[in-house]
């Protein structure tokens, strides 16, 4: 993929249209999916991220899931940020194995840093 | 019979042959006298009444045979017991002075008596000529033993009571056959009252008073019920079970056969209370192996109930503790998810709204305007998010559970005149100053540390209502950093002091000035997570110094 690109995992619309908007700001390309379900289907249709933007809570496919199915399906060099308002957040990030996580609310100079090193961090892309 | 007290009785007491044949025969322990081939010669009064013989002379007369067959012996263990192991026997074998616990299941009676037999062999010329049996009665002895073990088992059972009705199904077999036939345990649940267990030693017969149960469900309003029970929190003793009861509490025909057939004979229905309130009923019946409950046994019952009272006390509380857990986690999961969902939302669009400003091509007093618009909103929302995370640390820290801390290198400098920013964005009559050695490195929860810092910040300003100086200061030592915040406000009352730290409270001096929020109570704990202090010294009047002092 020739532009660099975050595969967002977000439920709330309304974050999902500004993370969009603050990274395509930053030429990122994004691909914004509404749980883990339609992400982990975009994966399986070619999509290759340099790097997922994953919330926790969702319906029909939580991140916790999703976090799983990314290893089960061969995705884990696609690095991964957990960006949830869970209460305990560095517990459950440690527990599914999170290198990067961000506690909602989280500032944009924040996010796009943490989305730049993530990507970078990346073996392809 | 005419007693005969003789005050000068032995060692001079001449009495004829007669005499001690008569003291012998009516002495209130059974004797009797085996020949050296094991044959018995004698026997007492109380010896044949042992066995279910009226008269010694009935006794003695009577073929082997039909004497073996009136009793089984059995040994300490309730395992039959051969003739060989009765210490007469093994006194006709040599042994001096044998003794030994025999159990004696006379016919007719199912519950066996115990005694202490002691033998004593009578030798001549170093034979033995015969071998006199001193019986023990021990029974009540016995019995006193069994129902301790039942008890410290029950408290073993017990102690174990996570779960209760499988707990009280384990008691309920624990105490058939050895107190009872039958064991029924009711508990008071918010639909009624539920049988929790049954036990009887007879798979048959269970199925027989389950299906009783279910064709003739019992009345709770029945008087002497289970239901009558709980509901006066008073034991009901039925020592003997009589046809006219049982007439008495058949709903038919079928039903008076059905329970007829159970056998019935003696039962206790006893409350099972812990802390004054009736948790439900332990019933004990008395059956085929002949229990029967007398009054002198109720306080040992109603001990064994109020252990299983308390079991079921406690278990019923660890469950609503757990309940109160979850119900907690699940609010501050849920207060989380949606405070700061829509804070994200905010802050997001107001950073990208700032960002995208420098970009169009709005003329500057325009934009500067709209910047300051948005840098407001910026820091509204950001003391909004630490609020939140305030609350969330309260409702954890109130609950008794400690943070989960991140800490890392915090840029001490950064962190203040940030928080300095905020506040003096807020205020034009105070003036917020910094110093000190500001590069102090230090390793803590930068979050946590900023949340206190902004706290305090915001009560100098907010309790210097005429304005003036507030002074922030670090001054590290080689082990901790202090950062003082100063002001020269209304100041505190002496002995109001440590009272400031309590949840919810403020000085009586201000209670004009309102707020949430983490507060100083809040403040304290945090810090002390954090392995630190925090302290006040204020003069009423004249101001207030907090310190916060931490670790490096």
């Amino acid at each position: 993929m020739s532009q660099r690109s975050v595969l967002v995992v977000e439920d709330d619309p309304g974050l999902r249209e500004i993370y969009a908007d603050v990274l395509r700001d930053e030429g990122w390309a994004v691909h914004a999916a509404e749980d883990g379900l339609e992400a982990l289907n975009a994966l399986r249709g070619g999509l290759e991220p340099c790097v997922a933007l994953i919330d926790l809570r969702m319906p029909r496919m939580d991140g916790w899931t999703f976090i799983d199915e990314l290893r089960r399906g061969g995705w884990d060099r696609v690095p991964f940020i957990v960006l949830a308002a869970h209460y305990q957040l560095q517990d459950e990030a440690r527990r599914v194995g999170a290198r990067w996580w961000l506690q909602k609310p989280v500032g944009i100079d924040r996010l796009l840093e943490t989305v730049a090193e993530a990507c970078a961090s990346g073996g392809g892309s | 019979m005419a007693h005969r007290r003789n005050d000068q009785a032995a060692p001079g007491w001449a009495g004829t042959a007669d005499d001690l044949e008569q003291v012998l025969r009516l002495a209130a322990g059974p004797i009797t006298v085996q020949d050296a081939s094991g044959r018995l010669v004698y026997a007492n009064q109380a010896a044949a009444r042992q066995i279910g013989f009226a008269t010694a002379e009935e006794f003695l007369a009577a073929p082997i045979a039909e004497v073996m067959a009136r009793y089984q012996l059995i040994d300490e263990d309730g395992r039959p017991m051969p003739l060989e192991a009765l210490p007469g026997r093994r006194a006709l074998r040599g042994e001096l002075e044998p003794a030994a616990i025999v159990g004696f299941r006379v016919q007719g009676d199912p519950i066996p008596r115990w005694s202490v037999v002691q033998a004593t062999p009578v030798s001549e010329d170093g034979h033995v000529r015969f071998v006199i049996n001193a019986f023990q009665d021990i029974t009540r002895l016995k019995d006193t033993e069994d129902r301790l073990r039942i008890l410290a088992d029950a408290g073993a059972i017990l102690a174990d009571s996570v779960d209760y009705p499988s707990t009280l199904q384990s008691l309920a077999e624990l105490v058939v056959p050895r107190l009872a036939d039958w064991c029924v345990v009711d508990i008071v649940e918010s639909s009624g009252i539920r049988r929790v267990a049954v036990a009887h030693p007879d798979p048959r017969k269970r199925a027989v008073a389950e299906e009783v149960q279910r064709r003739y469900p019992s009345d709770p309003d029945r008087p002497g019920g289970v239901g009558d029970v709980i509901r006066s929190g008073r034991t009901n003793l039925i020592s003997h079970v009589t046809d006219e009861i049982l007439e008495a509490a058949a709903q038919d025909a079928t039903h008076l056969e059905m329970i007829r057939g159970l056998g019935l004979r003696s039962a206790a229905i006893v409350p099972l209370i812990a802390r004054g309130q009736v948790l439900g009923a332990l019933t004990l019946v008395g059956a085929e192996s002949g229990h029967v409950f007398e009054e002198a046994d109720l306080p040992y019952l109603e001990d064994l109930a109020r252990r299983a009272a308390v079991a079921v006390d406690n278990a019923r509380l660890l469950h609503e503790a757990k309940e109160a857990i979850r119900l907690r986690d699940d609010f501050l999961a849920m207060a989380s998810h949606d405070m700061r969902t829509p804070l994200q939302a905010v802050l997001a669009n107001i950073q990208l709204a700032a960002r995208r400003l420098g970009r169009t091509g709005a003329d500057d007093a325009q934009r500067e305007a709209v910047r300051d618009n948005l840098a407001h909103a910026e820091r509204s929302t950001g003391r909004l998010a630490l609020l939140v995370g305030d609350l969330l640390d309260v409702a954890m820290l109130r609950s008794g559970h400690s943070l989960t801390l991140e800490r890392s290198e915090v840029d001490l400098a950064a962190l203040l005149m940030r928080v300095v920013a905020d506040h003096q964005a807020t205020t034009r009559t105070h003036r917020i100053v910094l110093s000190g050695a500001l590069d102090t490195p230090i390793t803590t929860d930068p979050v946590r540390l900023e949340r206190v810092l902004d706290n305090l910040v915001g009560n100098a300003v907010k309790y210097s209502p005429a304005g003036g100086e507030v002074t922030v200061v670090v001054s590290p030592t080689d082990a901790d950093v202090a950062v003082a915040v100063r002001d020269h406000g209304i100041g505190i009352p002496a002995s109001e002091l440590e009272e400031i730290f309590e949840p919810y409270r403020r000085g009586s001096n201000a209670t004009k000035l309102r707020g949430i929020g983490l507060g100083l109570s809040g403040s304290r704990d945090v810090i002390r997570e954090l392995g630190g202090e925090l302290t006040v010294e204020s003069t009423e009047g004249e101001g207030s110094v907090f310190t916060v002092r931490l670790p490096r």
